[in-house]
């Protein structure tokens, strides 16, 4: 079974925002481009409070940003 | 060519400081092994060696940034931070490593020439010293390919 983990609605988010760019949302909350991509690829775990910044970036509470458990596809 | 486009200066630079570590480390540990006797009766073949290092890290250095396109690295954010840090935790554990085998190397020598009359390698220092760098070298190796690592599978 696999194990859970946190999960992310940023690529949705951003679609929602008017399409924002990765570039303008890692410029938005203070980390680089690459971040950004890892993040949505589920390949890094933010901090709390970049979690916090990303959150606030798209005006939505964290939960509605992240998630923790075990994605469908795994 | 899209590994080029899909990865970050602060990557490429990993990759290049990997490369030309690892190039020294193949082309001129064996050399330095090789050298026998004091370091006072290697002191030309040691500046030839090291001549060689330097030239060949400067000559390197620009080759592989011109091919690999490598710009400004970026600011670094947590994620970097985050993974730099597991790379020299990794590499404190090479260089501990190291140490460990250089003292336990220096012991058995001890042991084995005063209680069996035969030393198995001449320890000298500067075979020593070039333990210490092979050390540091195998450390900074281990701390980029912990980064490389990471930041290609994701944590």
């Amino acid at each position: 079974m696999a194990e859970p983990k946190i999960f992310n609605n940023i690529k949705i988010l951003r679609f929602e925002a008017g399409g924002i760019s990765q570039a303008e949302l890692a410029k938005r909350v203070g980390v680089t481009r690459q971040t950004i991509l890892a993040l949505e690829a589920h390949k890094y775990s933010p901090s709390l409070e970049l979690a916090f910044k990303i959150a606030a970036a798209f005006d939505v509470s964290l939960n509605e940003v992240f998630q923790y458990g075990v994605l469908e596809d795994d | 060519m899209s590994f080029l486009t899909d990865v970050s200066s602060r990557e490429k630079h990993i990759w290049a400081n990997l490369i030309l570590d690892g190039a020294i480390a193949i082309n001129f540990f064996p050399k330095l092994l090789r050298l026998e006797g004091s370091l006072a009766e290697n002191t030309e073949a040691l500046g030839l060696i090291v001549g060689a290092i330097i030239v060949m890290s400067i000559l390197g250095s620009i080759a592989i940034h011109w091919l690999l396109d490598i710009g400004k690295e970026e600011k670094q954010d947590e994620r970097d931070r985050h993974f730099a840090a597991m790379g020299y935790q990794v590499g404190y554990l090479v260089v501990c490593g190291g140490i460990v085998f250089l003292i336990g190397h220096m012991i058995l020598n001890d042991i084995t020439t005063s209680i069996f009359s035969f030393q198995y390698e001449s320890l000298t220092r500067l075979r020593m010293a070039t333990y210490l760098m092979l050390t540091l070298v195998g450390a900074a190796i281990a701390k980029d390919v912990t980064r490389l690592f990471y930041y290609r599978r994701g944590y």
